[in-house]
């Protein structure tokens, strides 16, 4: 589906669908037909403009305020027949397990050197996939020798 | 609508500044309010080349100096580059675009999406054409891969076709866009491609 008069713009964030008063309505369009998502990665969520397609084939590009986010469920779009609705999918994750203090300060250094996104567990670092995992083993084949960890999960 | 903000990044000498050069020429002829933030290591050369160029008012090119690597002013540190399109935006509220320049760096190179909305990452025949099957992040994860230079492919022993269905294989199937740009060639593509995928208009 492509308007020949051009994508349909998104220049806003309504709210969200979690909140209460958007859950009602957008729950009724649902059962209408009228409730479209955008699936966005997470690896572009911090993005402000992107073109994009709904899951229903519409071609829509979206075009925030710097101020605002693409969050999961915002509401991008409502006129009381249609509403558009923001899914962030969650980008594969790797977790690592240093062996000791001296261990996680080696690793960490090192994912950092890669500028790898990671988010900080209890004793354990994830590493956020932007790519195949193959491609981030490949890069800490090298530091084994330097320090002990573990890649839970590992194939 | 704000503007949007597009990284311009790539090696020394690849042409990222003669890209910007070509393109401003078709952004004026399509209506596109454009201004340009350069980022050099310690001086203004790439700035100061654009405004000598008079493709665009002298005030509408910024410089950032990025004092170091230059892939810390585009990524890990914004700050600067930030800073100076919200200046930008605030004395010039019509504009669509801003080209953000990096300076030259390696093929690790890569843009914070908290500083761009999409980015190019430019290389050149001249650079080898083993360049796209190293896969640098450069490479990989840019919105656009421009390959410049491509008529000197015969005069450095590269099969440019190859050159290009390498890069695009590597790529996973994202834009490649060949140019030349001292010549103009393929810079209406670039510029087409960036009026669909992030200017709108």
């Amino acid at each position: 589906m492509k308007d020949v008069d051009g994508p349909m713009m998104l220049e806003t964030v309504l709210g969200l669908a979690s909140d209460r008063e958007w859950h009602d309505r957008l729950h009724a369009l649902e059962h209408e037909g009228g409730l479209e998502t955008i699936a966005i990665p997470e690896a572009d969520a911090a993005r402000k403009r992107m073109r994009v397609t709904t899951d229903r084939g519409r071609d829509c590009a979206i075009a925030l305020p710097r101020e605002q986010t693409l969050t999961d469920g915002a509401v991008l779009f409502h006129d009381g027949r249609l509403a558009i609705v923001v899914r962030i999918d969650g980008a594969a994750r790797m977790r690592l397990k240093p062996a000791s203090v001296d261990d996680a300060l080696r690793l960490g250094h090192w994912c950092g050197n890669l500028h790898w996104k990671v988010v900080f567990g209890d004793g354990v670092m994830d590493v956020v996939l932007d790519g195949p995992r193959e491609r981030y083993e490949a890069r800490l084949v090298d530091l084994h020798e330097l320090a002990s960890f573990e890649i839970l999960g590992a194939k | 609508m704000t503007a949007a903000r597009v990284g311009i990044g790539g090696p020394v000498g690849s042409g990222k500044t003669a890209l910007i050069e070509a393109m401003l020429g078709v952004l004026a002829e399509t209506g596109i309010e454009t201004a340009v933030i350069t980022n050099d290591l310690v001086t203004d050369e790439d700035a100061e080349r654009l405004r000598k160029g008079g493709k665009l008012a002298p005030d509408r090119v910024r410089a950032v100096q990025a004092g170091a690597c230059p892939h810390t002013v585009i990524r890990e540190d914004p700050t600067l580059n930030m800073a100076a399109a919200d200046r930008l935006e605030a004395d010039y509220p019509g504009l669509d675009l801003i080209l953000l320049e990096s300076g030259g760096d390696n093929l690790a190179s890569t843009f914070s999406p908290n500083l761009v909305d999409y980015w190019i990452f430019v290389i050149d025949v001249a650079g080898g054409d083993d360049i796209p099957r190293k896969k640098g992040p450069g490479i990989l994860q840019a919105n656009l891969l421009v390959i410049n230079k491509a008529d000197l492919a015969p005069h450095v022993g590269v099969d440019f076709p190859r050159m290009l269905a390498e890069a695009t294989e590597v790529r996973g199937g994202s834009a490649v866009l060949p140019t030349v740009c001292r010549k103009g060639e393929g810079v209406v593509e670039v510029v087409e491609h960036l009026r669909r995928e992030v200017l709108f208009k």
